[in-house]
């Protein structure tokens, strides 16, 4: 039997098509995919060619984009991560809107470093369509990325609120 | 909000037309929007973006729905869950659905193992657990939404492997005609 519950299963589905489809008209994002698969698509994951994303040289030439929607039940307004990952130097810099931290409101900025949280900042909270959020987040990652601060080898984001 | 710097990053403006944007932003919306808010969100003109409302409408994939003086705009549902059917069917080998099926239960199985519980809600009565840390809170709200939407696409691949065999015959008998008028 057919049925409509839970249709924002589907839109949000849809949505990952949409990721996936504005990734593949970056330049820089190479092998685009879903995890864990693309009949069950969670995440929209790909290899960034850092020096051809940003438009200029990178301390690290490669890179990985994951992106997650999501709609959890009873809340209106959606969830999501957009994370920009560097293996070599196991750092994450990342927009999350999730139930993480509430008192840094809706929306924040995180920077990861060797598996820890180092820095944490309230990220204005976007009235928008999730594809005008992706939007707005991926103009603003190479901001985020200018504004790591290193010292001591270790990574901080002192520059942030911006 | 602060202008990023000359980078590479190009915005969907530059690498998608006004049409695409505006049926990108509505075939993902979750309630009902206004021509305003669909052209401000895909950046497009009013103008443009009323005609493609119009023309999505005219072929049945986008609902008018008149609020009070105010008429706004939402997806055909029933439509986007056979497109997802569709897309499903077309895009996979029998054999490929039902292992991702497999795949679903055995994830479902491994969290029900690992938090000694039976569904996602029980996981959810959970959270009140104040000895939790922040990470565990965290790892078990991603279990419950990733386990609500393993659930959601395990009806939807039922759905797709039920109708499998019809729109294979559908697609065959499309073939042969193609084939009988083109001889």
């Amino acid at each position: 039997m057919i049925f409509l519950a839970n249709r924002d299963r589907y839109t949000q589905r849809t949505l990952l098509r949409e990721t996936h489809n504005r990734l593949s008209k970056q330049a820089g994002c190479e092998a685009i995919r879903y995890q864990p698969s693309g009949r069950r698509p969670r995440y929209v994951i790909a290899d960034i060619d850092t020096a051809v994303f940003l438009g200029e040289s990178y301390e690290v030439e490669n890179a990985r984009l994951e992106l997650r929607f999501w709609y959890p039940v009873g809340v209106d307004h959606e969830y999501y991560r957009i994370n920009w990952i560097e293996p070599p130097r196991n750092l994450m810099v990342g927009f999350h809107q999730d139930a993480d931290h509430p008192d840094l409101g809706p929306c924040h900025i995180q920077l990861n470093f060797e598996e820890t949280a180092v820095d944490r900042y309230e990220a204005a909270f976007l009235d928008a369509h999730p594809l005008t959020v992706l939007d707005n987040r991926l103009q603003q990652l190479p901001t985020a990325l200018e504004s790591i601060h290193w010292q001591d080898g270790q990574p901080s984001l002192p520059d942030w609120p911006m | 909000m602060a202008t990023p710097p000359q980078n590479g990053v190009t915005s969907w403006t530059e690498t998608m037309s006004a049409r695409e944007r505006i049926r990108s932003v509505v075939e993902t919306l979750r309630e009902p929007r206004s021509t305003n808010w669909i052209s401000e969100q895909a950046d497009a003109a009013w103008s443009t973006t009323n005609q493609e409302l119009q023309d999505l409408v005219d072929q049945d994939r986008l609902q008018r729905v008149e609020v009070g003086d105010t008429t706004l705009y939402q997806p055909d549902y029933t439509r986007l869950l056979f497109d997802e059917i569709r897309t499903l069917i077309e895009e996979n080998a029998r054999e490929e659905l039902r292992s991702e099926l497999t795949a679903i239960t055995e994830e479902i199985e491994a969290w029900q193992e690992a938090y000694a519980i039976e569904t996602w809600e029980e996981l959810e009565q959970s959270l009140a657990d104040s000895d939790l840390s922040s990470a565990e809170l965290r790892e078990r709200r991603d279990v419950i939404g990733f386990w609500h939407e393993n659930e959601q696409d395990r009806q939807l691949i039922k759905h797709a492997l039920e109708l499998y065999s019809d729109v294979e015959t559908a697609r065959e008998q499309m073939t042969d005609a193609v084939d009988r008028a083109t001889s």
